[in-house]
């Protein structure tokens, strides 16, 4: 590694843009599972670029990065139209379901917390939630990591608001049954 | 902690690994070349139990602090160092339920199903496989070749494997007699590692398994090269899984990038024979100028060839004393010794030069030109010019070593603008660029890993690019057709057919508009406003068909001819020597000298020079769309003169006089007194149109010699036709048929009507031309 002065700029527009490049990613790639591959591409490319030529013709970062990214999720997986193709009908969970989950996640479980702090345990409950249907992964990382409401979620992954909650509060009554959490 | 929070961390702590990430950007490693594994077996569940390390247990760690595995993976390390960190891995991960990537060295070279059977039996039955690795030292990676081989089976003697799977597996793994060695791989490991030679591990360091390492004779596979055919086969599905290094993309045709319309050869045909008549010798003007005159002839434009009208060949009457007229001129010629392939003017006074270092602006001002702008750009291709001129835009090769650049070309300002394509495009190739004037939308196709995408952004008249998605891509090849608002029609071919599609760049919506039966050829103008489809080479069934994105209607063209030209045109092309335009979804004829500048634009964007690369440098000469040929009715028929041999002499007498008036050469011409200039003017012209010539250049009879060119335009005498339609004793009128230049490759005459008087028996002009 090389230059300072760049690697600081680089870390520095790392840690501003983390958040909103892997939102962006975990919304486009064709797979959750695929965009830690992405990010990383991204990133690399973008310090190539630097590298290679600087980085004062570069207004907004963020925007540059994001422009990188439009083509990485389409360049590594095709995630674009794949994704809409993979809508799968399930059965839809009720409103009254959805409330009673949704009633459950906001109570305190100490339960939790050791779960969390057992890493191997917690590792086999990411993996469960990873290893199904792949936009599971992407509702779970958007709504929970960054923040994003359902119906966000919904719209970023152009799916429907029903599709989202289905399988979002199924996977946590799989995971409910499964670890007993 | 609520689950809210819970999933919010557990998300957060597992989804990425951000100082992975970060790190591994730095020192520019990137997944690209992480494959796609094909999973072998029944199901992916993982199994998370602990083994112990069986085959090579007894193995000496003779390095008590371990070996560290550099960035630079495994082959950077000895096979002994290799083996000794394999080992210190495996004791770290064994009860490791985290999946990485592993390279398996097998024992002895393994048939695919003695591989498979081996790599599923401790991951119930299910193992991604990466990268399969071959005894004649092949590998091929992907997961559909990799699929093939375990499915196709065959004779291949597989050597290692890379395969993605817990810790724990791994260690289960390495327990197995047929596995020699399990080791973690670094992402560089799948281009530069290969399984362990274990001859080049000493022997005091390994204990080998006691048990044989494929146990059923049947399955022994015999340790000797590939058949050919098989070493063929493997070889050549290595290839077909393309590298990252865009060096097995093959590079499209220039025929859409600059413009199919205008074949390849014709342009060179163009531009090594230019207009400019190089027979022609140019000869230099002997005689200063006036010198009591010094504002005379110091603007001429064009030089004289030697005199054609002697002094006593008037027909009885004698031109003054050393007076030798300028009967035929030649025009520019003008070689600025710059290095070209190609050159045009792209406004009136500023031309374009490309070559292998790149694209330049230079300034003519009709003595010397000055170079405005430069940028490096290898191979250099023309993507779109505007149809009137001025702007164009280049592509070439970008930092990546693959095409990828785009410079915005504009005379108006002086100025190359790079449009950041390469930022989009980076290692892949553009294959395909098209830019639309109108909707400002340019759309680019480009080829990455075998995988052809279509990219699209606007750009606005200053040159921003603002990329606004990529929203079609297909393993099949894409081609732009055209561009029309927001939609972008592409060509994709695909199992012996062509089929068309639109796409909207914003919605991503595709819809196909036309599946062609068979393969067609495909080429787009340069305004990227239609595409014109001919049947493939040889085939005797289709016909040549022009596509109209308005209409989205597919327009026969009737006839033979496969050649249609619209070069900068958006809407008119030529098509069998003839000018058409498309309105409507219909074509009509359209022969204007306007729309032909559009189509034959590389001579036309200036009104009076034209450029061209003519013996390696860019010459420059007159332009044939001059602001008097565009504006004047042209005749393309062929002309034959009928004028007597006493009336063509004194139209080239007139034409002379004309010359040295509109070239300033009188003092060359030997006319250096005013008087000697009006016995010149009489000699040719009726004392009525002599009248008219004076006045219009400002001669003063009286004073000393000085005069206008009037506006007049030289012509040369061997470049018109004189068509008498009427004669009497005392009169005669007809047609001055001259030549304008060739237009649409055809020779085309202005005319100007004409009357000769009769005047002392001799026949006068009474025209000012």
């Amino acid at each position: 590694m090389g230059n300072p002065d760049l690697d600081s700029y680089f870390d520095a527009v790392y840690s501003e843009t983390f958040n909103s490049v892997s939102r962006f990613v975990v919304s486009h790639a064709a797979r959750f599972q695929d965009s830690e591959d992405i990010i990383q591409n991204v990133y690399t490319r973008f310090y190539k670029r630097i590298s290679e030529k600087g980085y004062a013709d570069i207004e907004s970062a963020e925007a540059f990065l994001i422009n990188i990214a439009k083509f990485e999720c389409r360049s590594m997986f095709a995630g674009f139209k794949k994704r809409r193709d993979r809508d799968v009908i399930l059965s839809e969970i009720d409103e009254e379901q959805a409330a009673a989950i949704e009633a459950e996640m906001s109570r305190d479980q100490k339960l939790l917390e050791d779960v969390m702090s057992d890493k191997i345990l917690a590792k086999q409950i990411f993996d469960d939630i990873m290893s199904g249907d792949p936009t599971v992964g992407q509702i779970f990382y958007l709504h929970f990591v960054c923040d994003m409401k359902l119906e966000e979620v919904a719209n970023r992954l152009d799916l429907k608001l029903s599709t989202v909650k289905t399988k979002l509060y199924r996977t946590i009554e799989k995971q409910k049954k499964k670890y007993g959490i | 902690m609520n689950k809210k929070e819970f999933y919010k961390q557990l998300m957060s702590e597992y989804s990425f690994d951000a100082d992975k990430i970060r790190e591994n950007a730095k020192r520019g490693k990137s997944a690209r070349q992480k494959l796609q594994p094909i999973y072998i077996g029944m199901s992916a569940a993982a199994a998370v139990c602990v083994v112990t390390v069986g085959t090579i247990a007894a193995v000496n760690l003779s390095r008590p602090g371990g070996v560290s595995l550099t960035d630079s993976g495994l082959t950077q390390l000895s096979a002994s160092d290799r083996l000794s960190h394999a080992l210190e891995q495996l004791e770290a991960e064994r009860g490791s339920s985290e999946s990485k990537d592993f390279l398996v060295t097998f024992s002895s070279p393994l048939s695919p199903a003695q591989a498979q059977s081996v790599l599923t039996a401790y991951t119930d039955g299910s193992i991604p496989v990466k990268q399969l690795y071959f005894a004649d030292g092949t590998r091929i990676s992907g997961g559909d070749n990799v699929g093939k081989i375990f499915t196709n089976g065959g004779s291949y003697q597989i050597t290692g494997a890379a395969v993605y799977c817990s810790g724990s597996a791994a260690a289960q793994l390495q327990g197995d007699p047929a596995v020699f060695l399990v080791e973690a791989m670094e992402q560089s490991d799948f281009d530069n590692a290969a399984p362990l030679n274990i001859d080049e591990i000493a022997t005091m360091e390994v204990t080998l398994p006691d048990v044989p390492v494929v146990s059923e004779p049947d399955n022994t596979v015999p340790q000797q090269p590939q058949t050919g055919a098989a070493t063929a086969e493997a070889t050549s599905e290595a290839q077909t899984d393309e590298g990252s290094d865009g060096t097995a993309e093959v590079i499209s045709s220039t025929e859409e990038m600059d413009g199919t319309s205008e074949p390849a050869e014709t342009e060179q045909a163009t531009e090594e024979q230019p207009d400019e008549q190089p027979g022609i010798p140019v000869v230099e003007p002997t005689d200063p100028a006036d010198p009591a005159d010094p504002d005379s002839e110091q603007i001429a434009t064009g030089t004289t060839t030697e005199p054609e009208v002697p002094a006593d060949a008037t027909g009885g009457q004698t031109l003054p004393a050393g007076v030798t007229l300028p009967e035929n001129v030649s025009g520019l010629n003008y070689n600025t010794y710059i290095s070209a392939d190609s050159a045009f003017f792209l406004n009136n006074d500023t031309f374009f030069v490309k070559n292998s270092d790149g694209v330049s602006l230079y300034r003519f001002n009709g003595d010397t030109e000055t170079l405005i702008c430069s940028e490096y750009i290898s191979d250099a291709r023309l993507v779109w010019a505007a149809e009137k001129g001025g702007r164009l835009i280049v592509s070439g090769a970008s930092d990546y070593g693959t095409r990828g650049r785009m410079l915005l070309v504009d005379a108006e300002s002086g100025c190359i603008i790079d449009l950041h394509a390469e930022d989009t495009v980076m290692s892949g190739t553009l294959t395909s660029a098209a830019y639309n004037s109108d909707s400002g939308l340019m759309a680019m196709i480009v080829r990455e890993e075998g995988r052809y995408y279509l990219c699209a952004s606007s750009v606005d008249q200053s040159g921003n690019n603002d990329y606004i998605g990529t929203p079609f891509d297909s393993s099949d090849k894409l081609s732009i057709a055209a561009v029309r608002g927001d939609i972008v029609y592409i060509t994709e071919n695909s199992s012996g057919k062509t089929k068309l599609l639109a796409v909207n760049v914003f919605t991503e919506d595709v819809r196909t508009v036309h599946t062609f039966d068979s393969t067609v050829e495909m080429s787009r103008n340069l305004a990227s406003t239609h595409a014109v489809f001919t049947p493939e080479s040889g085939s005797a069934i289709g016909f040549t068909e022009i596509f109209d994105p308005e209409t989205e209607k597919l327009i026969q063209l009737n006839g033979s001819d496969s050649s249609v030209t619209f070069g900068a045109s958006r809407h008119s092309f030529l098509y069998g020597g003839n000018c058409y335009s498309i309105s409507g979804g219909s074509i009509s004829a359209n022969a204007g000298t306007s729309v032909l500048a559009a189509i034959e634009y590389r001579k036309s964007f200036s009104e009076s020079y034209a450029a061209a690369a003519s013996g390696g440098t860019a010459r420059i000469t007159d332009s044939a769309y001059t602001a008097l040929n565009k504006d004047s009715f042209l005749t393309y028929t062929t002309i034959s003169g009928n004028a007597s041999a006493e009336l063509r002499e004194a139209m080239n007498g007139a034409i002379g006089v004309n010359n040295a008036l509109a070239l300033k050469v009188c003092a060359t011409s030997g006319i250096t007194k005013t008087q000697t200039l009006l016995d010149c003017i009489n000699l040719y012209y009726s004392p009525a149109a002599a009248q008219k010539l004076i006045s219009r250049c400002e001669i003063d009879a009286l004073g000393a010699l000085r005069y206008s060119s009037g506006g007049l335009t030289a012509i040369s005498a061997d470049e018109t036709e004189l068509v008498i339609t009427s004669q009497n004793s005392t009169s005669a009128s007809g047609v001055l048929y001259v030549k304008a230049g060739t237009f649409g490759g055809k020779t085309a005459y202005r005319s100007v009507n004409v009357s000769f008087l009769l005047d002392n028996g001799t026949w006068k002009l009474d025209t000012v031309l």
